[in-house]
C-alpha cells in the first residue's frame, strides 16, 4: 500500500514537496487521530493527578534523620496559631534563646520586630478566609500575579490541588483561595504550631549558611544537606508563593551590600488531616523599611502531602 | 524488496518521532505551565517570557512533527531540524542537572500528558530524547543510504537527474 500510495509525477522539478505524497497524508492522518484522542481524553478527565510517592533511593536517609525527631514531635503539645496572645509570649522566650551567629548584633528592636512579624502570619493562617489573610499580611507581603511575576512551584501545586491547568493571568486571591482548601489527600495548611523552649528552634544568623549558626542546632542539620532539596520535592510539596515581600532579598541586598540578617526558625506543626512534620520558616531584615520580611516557607514531611501558600 | 524494506523503515521510523514530537506540543499547548517552571526554576527565565518560548516551542515541534510525517522518505531538513531541537533540549536538560544538582525538576517536555515510555524525571526524558536522536539519526541515515542507492540506480537508467531527488525513496521499485 504505501508503494502504490507514493506516487511522484514526473517532470515536478527538484522539488519534492511539490508532489503529494499519499504516504505522507497517511502518516498525518495517523498522527491527527492519536493528537485527537490523547486531546479528548485530557480534557475529559476529572480526576485529580496522583501524588507521587517519595523516591524510594532517598527514604533511608530521610527516615534516619526523621526517625529520632518523630517520636519527640508527637509529645509536644500543639498551640493553635489562633492563640496569638499564648503565640507571641512562647516567640518572645525563643527569641530571647536564639543563636545567634558569631559576630552578629540583633538589637531588642529586632527581636521585637521578629516577634511582631511571625505573631501576625501565624495568626493570619488561621483566618477563615484569604481575604482575611491577605489582609493580615500586607504590612509585609502584597499579592502577585501569574504568571507575569509569579514562581514556578505555584502552577505545578495548582495542578496539584486541582487536576486543572493554572489559567494565565491567575490572581494571588484566586490562587489563595484554591489552596487553602486543598485537596481531599492533600491539606491545604498549617493547622497549629508547636511552641515551647526547644521545641521550635529560631536562629539569627546570614544568608550564606556558612557563617551562620543553624548548623549547631538539631533541627537545621539533617546530615544529609545533599538530599534535602529532594525531600522537599514530589512528596511534600515546597510551598508555593503567592505573595511577595514589600522589599525583597535582592532589593536589600543591592541597597545594603551583601551581608543581610535572616532569620530562620524550625517549628513542628499539625496540618489538618495530616501527620505533624516540620516547616521552616526565613525572614530577611530591611535595614532601611526596619522589618523582618518572610522569604520562604519550607515543609518537610512524606507521609502525608502537603500544600501551602504564603 | 531492498527499497520496499527501507521505505517501510523510513516510514516507521518518520512516523515513530513524528508521534512524540506532535503529542509534545499538543502536551504543551494544553498545560505550559510545567515548562514555564521547568525555565524559571532551572535558568531564571521570567514566567512571562517563559510562557512565549513554551508556546514557540510546542508551534516547532507540531509543525516539525507533520512535517517529518508527511514529507517521510522525502525531506531530510525536518530530521536535520529536529535532531538539532532534541540536541537542544537535552543540553538544557543537562544543564539544569548541573546548575541543580540535587533538585527534582520536571522538565515539563509533554506538558499535561506523560511521555510515552518514559517517567518525569529529567534522567528518563534524557533517556527518551537520546532514543528520539538514535531513531532521526537512523532516518538521516537509511535516507542518505536509500538515494546514494538510487543514484546508482539512476545512473544506469535514463532518468533525468532532476528526477533523482523525487525518485528517493518514493517510487523506484527494483
Amino acid at each position: 500500500m504505501l508503494l502504490e500510495s507514493q506516487k511522484v509525477t514526473p517532470g515536478s522539478g527538484r522539488d519534492p514537496g511539490g508532489s503529494i505524497s499519499k504516504s505522507g497524508l497517511v502518516a498525518i492522518g495517523l498522527i491527527l487521530a492519536v493528537l485527537v484522542v490523547v486531546g479528548v481524553r485530557e480534557f475529559s478527565r476529572t480526576d485529580l493527578p496522583p501524588l507521587e510517592p517519595f523516591p524510594p533511593s532517598l527514604l533511608g536517609a530521610f527516615e534516619e534523620w526523621r526517625g529520632p525527631l518523630r517520636s519527640e514531635w508527637d509529645s509536644y503539645i500543639l498551640t493553635p496559631f489562633s492563640e496569638s496572645g499564648s503565640i507571641r509570649q512562647q516567640l518572645t522566650v525563643l527569641v530571647e534563646d536564639a543563636v545567634v551567629a558569631p559576630g552578629l548584633e540583633v538589637t531588642p528592636e529586632k527581636r521585637s520586630s521578629l516577634v511582631g512579624a511571625l505573631t501576625a502570619f501565624f495568626d493570619a493562617w488561621s483566618s477563615p478566609s484569604p481575604e482575611e489573610y491577605l489582609r493580615k499580611i500586607a504590612p509585609w507581603r502584597r499579592p502577585m500575579a501569574y504568571p507575569r511575576d509569579g514562581g514556578g512551584g505555584v502552577m505545578g501545586a495548582y495542578k496539584l490541588v486541582t487536576g486543572k491547568t493554572m489559567p494565565m493571568g491567575l490572581s494571588a486571591e484566586s490562587a489563595l483561595s484554591v489552596f487553602w482548601k486543598g485537596r481531599p489527600d492533600c491539606p491545604g495548611r498549617p493547622s497549629a504550631g508547636s511552641f515551647g523552649i526547644d521545641q521550635a528552634l529560631i536562629d539569627f544568623g546570614l544568608e550564606n549558611t556558612d557563617l551562620g549558626p543553624r548548623n549547631s542546632r538539631k533541627w537545621g542539620h539533617t546530615g544529609h544537606p545533599e538530599l534535602e532539596g529532594k525531600w522537599i520535592g514530589p512528596s511534600s510539596t515546597a510551598v508555593p508563593s503567592l505573595t511577595e515581600p514589600l522589599e525583597s532579598y535582592a532589593t536589600v541586598r543591592a541597597a545594603h551590600g551583601p551581608v543581610v540578617e535572616i532569620g530562620w526558625m524550625a517549628l513542628v506543626v499539625q496540618p489538618q488531616g495530616a501527620k505533624r512534620c516540620l516547616m521552616h520558616i526565613k525572614h530577611h531584615w530591611s535595614p532601611g523599611r526596619k522589618k523582618w520580611y518572610l522569604t520562604g516557607i519550607v515543609f518537610v514531611e512524606n507521609e502525608d502531602f502537603i500544600t501551602w501558600a504564603y | 524488496m531492498v527499497a520496499s524494506v527501507l521505505r517501510v523503515t523510513l516510514f516507521l521510523i518518520a512516523l515513530t518521532v513524528a508521534l512524540a514530537m506532535t503529542v509534545a506540543g499538543l502536551g504543551k499547548f494544553l498545560d505550559p505551565a510545567l515548562g514555564i517552571k521547568f525555565l524559571k526554576s532551572g535558568y531564571g527565565v521570567h514566567a512571562q517570557i517563559g510562557t512565549w518560548i513554551i508556546y514557540a516551542i510546542a508551534i516547532v515541534e507540531l509543525l516539525l512533527g507533520l512535517a517529518l510525517a508527511y514529507g517521510n522518505g522525502r525531506w531530510t531538513w525536518p530530521a536535520v531540524t529536529l535532531l538539532a531541537l532534541t540536541g537542544g533540549f537535552m543540553g538544557l536538560l543537562v544543564g539544569v542537572h548541573l546548575r541543580h544538582p540535587h533538585v527534582a525538576i520536571d522538565c515539563g517536555c509533554f506538558g499535561a500528558l506523560q511521555a510515552p515510555l518514559a517517567g518525569q524525571s529529567i534522567l528518563s526524558h534524557l533517556q527518551f530524547n537520546a532514543a528520539l536522536i538514535v531513531l532521526l539519526l537512523s532516518y538521516i541515515g537509511l535516507l542518505s543510504l536509500n538515494r546514494r542507492r538510487l543514484r546508482r540506480v539512476g545512473s544506469a537508467r535514463p532518468f533525468p537527474s532532476t528526477f533523482e531527488p523525487i525518485a528517493t525513496g518514493l517510487h523506484a521499485r527494483e
